[in-house]
């Protein structure tokens, strides 16, 4: 015990001492920042990770992807069970929902996966400070530490900057994240509302839409565009209008919110028609804001050694992710590109291999977007409305599911594969899918991407009989010759 | 909270291969200190259950390794033998990531099993695969290299790689071999690969324009567009920014713009004296700094994450300026109320926003406050 205690004395009274020295200091350790983190110390770089949430993940795996991907499974796997058994030859008595067991499930899963990456951390010998990082000047961060501890300050050969990004709040709207709550607060609720408003047509907000409309929830989506899924291929984003409205989802398209005001436990919220300005009002017991997010840079004292914003508040890069210090790179959600898990992984690699080799790579024509709903939505490369704008000729193949064995036999055949291909030479351009599990069939879209493949090469390749994956080939078939099974 | 860890990490199944995934290997695999838990830096070995030169099954318990919190028992993941012992049962303050042993394949012969060396694998413990299976790669790499600037139009395509299948069999229909395809087809793909449309531009059945065009089409897409960046103006717009060294340019708050400004009119039920108003006021105004902006009984938000985002404490986030006009005919009075918004901190608008609430509420509990002009309820 005595000697526990000597040590760390020792090693305390050395941190007061002097500034850590690092190689690569990446602030934020977000899925962007702990993936660029872990390939630098891979390279051979001395690096550290500074994150204060107190948890690993970032927004991702915290208030993000993962935790609903959770509730977005168990509720859809509830709904299953309670009104799609009887035509399957399944008697089931009685189903019950228990939100508190549905959110301790959704919980454990989020607590392995960051305790993993402390793991992850450990092996690869990334240093881990708990803190917030702020720029004192370019070379040297100064932490904050959030549980207890010291005050260390990093001096840096190389920052990454992984931020992230947070909520953009709807302008008159206050959040409490109780009654009107951002995509944080509605992956927590405690109990299921009875009517639940969400304003954003987007993937955050159908998705929660989804998780509690299956559990119970009258959900009505407002969405001020006249269509919903934003960046969706138009016939995708209608077709998914179309499979939500089924499912008992309330759309109200080309509409304003004017108002959105909590009293006592219900929220009034006025709506105005942006065709003709009528107004309707109604009320919601919780009311989501999902109106998309913006670049966090709060605390980070970026603005102090001259570090480039543009006016929504993003970082600004070169293609190099360089800002004007070239050894400060940024990565992810705080600057430009999509907002989305994966891209920021993949810059984080990149970012690292510049570092160490001067060279990295991101392919930003091929980055996948997924919604977990169910039928899952995916889509990769250009849409339908793109290519028009560029005057290119494309051709479409599409296969519905309806004419799938697998999806027959599955009972679940809703949705479609769409495939863009150029008009002569029938290089893939795009790949849209509705359908089940289309977020794990969207990788094979991105293989062909990536290497630059006609749709003739996907049709003839074999695929497994009898896959959903059929459906994949036949859609590529269809660009140029004739489907088989439709 | 002790016990809980201890528990959790009891039975900590170790693969020989865990750290490497996939690729077969020829000799002996370095074995090192696992990390029981993601606060473990280094641990002891109380003892080894399995000898050397003894085979062990999945699920076999390898050995007792002892960490501040508990002793864990490690099993393994993989079939395999203990090959040799580097840590004798008793070390104490091992690092993790140590090489503590070598494990080899259950059928691998003890006597010949190649060694691998040691600073080398504790440096680079991902790239010590065996030698063998690096050469494979080689020959692709110069390639690889020459093709991948640029869109690759202009070149011919790269001679290692296996010909898409639509390219196969139109070089075939055609009469064409490999090698022709490679010696004179301009390949527009990625990496010097060779697509149906070059080929179909080769032939002559489309025009070779447009398979460029559409190859340079998807380039640019492959890039994010940073042409049409705004810059947000910070105050010292016009002269350039200076970003490093100098300690006294100290930055520049971006955009200075006139501070919000709400007025409000809140109709006074009885007469207020100037110092009773500012009295009231001062409460109001410590309510709206100490007000919690966040649920504070929340699984998933942290209250001490809050904190360190807020901004600080002692930020002003709004001036406040008041008159109180004197009682008219009816005994009413009308309390004037400017408030100046600070919006460059983040949270000023709704602390703005919880001190007219506390105003109005004391007004009201303080019998003399009245509602207030209808049109300015809502503020934000």
């Amino acid at each position: 015990m005595l000697k526990f205690g000597q040590r760390r004395f020792l090693s305390t009274s050395r941190i007061l001492a002097q500034a850590i020295k690092h190689d690569v200091v990446v602030i934020g350790g977000g899925p962007g920042g702990y993936v660029a983190a872990i390939k630098a110390a891979q390279l051979g770089l001395d690096t550290a990770c500074i994150e204060k949430r107190g948890a690993l993940g970032g927004t991702c795996l915290n208030v993000g992807c993962i935790p609903s991907k959770s509730l977005l499974n168990n509720s859809h796997l509830y709904h299953t069970i309670k009104h799609d058994t009887k035509e399957r030859g399944i008697n089931v008595a009685d189903v019950q929902i228990d939100i508190g067991q549905l959110q301790n499930a959704k919980e454990k899963s989020v607590k392995q996966l960051t305790g993993g990456i402390e793991l992850l951390f450990k092996k690869n010998g990334v240093k881990y400070y708990k803190g917030s990082g702020s720029f004192v000047d370019e070379h040297t961060i100064n932490v904050d530490p959030v549980e207890g501890g010291d005050k260390v300050e990093l001096k840096a050969d190389n920052v990454i900057i992984a931020t992230g990004s947070e909520p953009s709040p709807f302008p008159g709207i206050t959040v409490d994240e109780e009654r009107i709550v951002t995509s944080t607060g509605a992956l927590d609720l405690k109990e299921v509302p009875k009517r639940m408003a969400i304003i954003g047509g987007g993937i955050i907000g159908l998705e929660m839409a989804s998780v509690w409309s299956r559990v119970g929830s009258e959900v009505t989506i407002i969405e001020y565009r006249d269509s919903i899924g934003a960046g969706m291929d138009a016939e995708v984003a209608k077709g998914t209008q179309k499979f939500l409205t089924k499912q008992g989802l309330k759309f109200k398209c080309g509409a304003k919110v004017t108002k959105g005001e909590r009293v006592g436990d219900v929220v009034n919220i006025e709506i105005e028609t942006t065709k003709d300005g009528k107004t309707e009002q109604f009320e919601a017991d919780v009311l989501l804001v999902a109106v998309g997010r913006r670049p966090y840079t709060e605390g980070l004292n970026a603005e102090a050694i001259g570090l480039d914003f543009d006016q929504r508040g993003t970082l600004v890069i070169d293609s190099e992710y360089r800002t004007k210090h070239p050894h400060i790179r940024v990565i992810g959600d705080v600057t430009f590109g999509p907002m989305l898990a994966h891209k920021a992984e993949e810059e984080g690699i990149a970012a690292a291999e510049y570092i160490k080799k001067g060279h990295g790579h991101v392919n930003y024509g091929n980055i996948p977007s997924v919604m977990y709903t169910h039928p899952e939505v995916a889509w990769v490369g250009q849409n339908e409305q793109q290519l028009k704008e560029a005057g290119i000729k494309y051709k479409v193949g599409k296969f519905p599911f309806i004419a799938n064995s697998r999806a027959k036999t599955n009972l679940d055949t809703e949705g479609f594969v769409k495939f863009l291909a150029d008009a002569e030479t029938q290089r893939v351009l795009g790949v849209h899918i509705i359908g089940p599990n289309a977020g794990e069939m969207i990788a094979e879209a991105g293989l062909a991407l990536e290497y630059g493949a006609s749709t003739e090469d996907i049709a003839r390749v074999c695929h497994a009989h009898p896959t959903l994956s059929e459906a994949f080939k036949e859609a590529a078939l269809g660009t140029f010759d004739k489907t088989i099974n439709f | 909270m002790l016990k809980q860890i201890s528990r959790q990490f009891r039975q900590f199944p170790v693969s020989r291969r865990c750290l490497h995934g996939s690729s077969f290997r020829l000799g002996a695999t370095v074995f090192d200190m696992p990390a029981m838990s993601p606060t473990m830096e280094k641990g002891g070995v109380v003892s080894w259950k399995v000898e050397e030169g003894e085979k062990f099954s999945g699920g076999d318990v390898l050995l007792e390794v002892e960490t501040d919190k508990a002793q864990i028992e490690v099993e393994a993941q993989d079939d395999g033998v203990l090959a040799k012992i580097l840590v004798p049962a008793g070390t104490n303050d091992i690092p993790v990531g140590k090489p503590i042993a070598f494990l080899a394949e259950q059928d691998d012969d003890l006597s010949t099993l190649e060694y691998p060396k040691l600073e080398e694998t504790a440096s680079k413990k991902v790239d010590s695969k065996p030698e063998k299976v690096e050469e494979k790669k080689e020959p692709q790499q110069p390639v690889e290299k020459k093709n991948t600037d640029g869109n690759g139009s202009g070149k011919l395509g790269n001679p290692q790689q296996t010909l898409l299948p639509s390219v196969e069999l139109l070089l075939h229909e055609n009469g064409l071999s490999k090698e022709d395809a490679l010696s004179k087809i301009q390949a527009t793909g990625p990496s010097g690969r060779i697509l149906k449309g070059d080929v179909l531009a080769y032939l002559g059945k489309i025009s070779p324009d447009l398979n460029v065009k559409i190859s340079e089409y998807i380039n640019n897409k492959s890039h994010l567009d940073l042409s049409k960046i705004q810059i947000r103006e910070t105050k010292a717009s016009g002269q350039s920014p200076q970003p490093s060294g100098d300690k006294s340019a100290k930055p520049e708050k971006p955009v200075k713009k006139e501070p919000l400004k709400i007025e409000k009119e809140l109709t006074l039920a009885q007469a207020y004296s100037k110092e009773a108003m500012q009295r009231l006021l001062a409460i109001a105004e410590q309510h709206a700094y100490s007000a919690k902006l966040y649920q504070e009984d929340s699984e998933v938000i942290d209250p001490l994450f809050e904190e360190i985002v807020a901004p600080p404490r002692n930020a002003e986030r709004f001036k406040t300026q008041f008159i109180v006009m004197p009682l008219d005919n009816n005994g009413v009075s009308t309390l004037k109320l400017t408030l100046l918004v600070n919006e460059s901190v983040l949270d000023a608008k709704q602390r703005a926003q919880l001190f007219l609430d506390e105003v109005k509420d004391q007004l009201t509990q303080g019998n003399g406050g009245v509602s207030s002009s209808p049109q300015l309820e809502e503020l934000f």
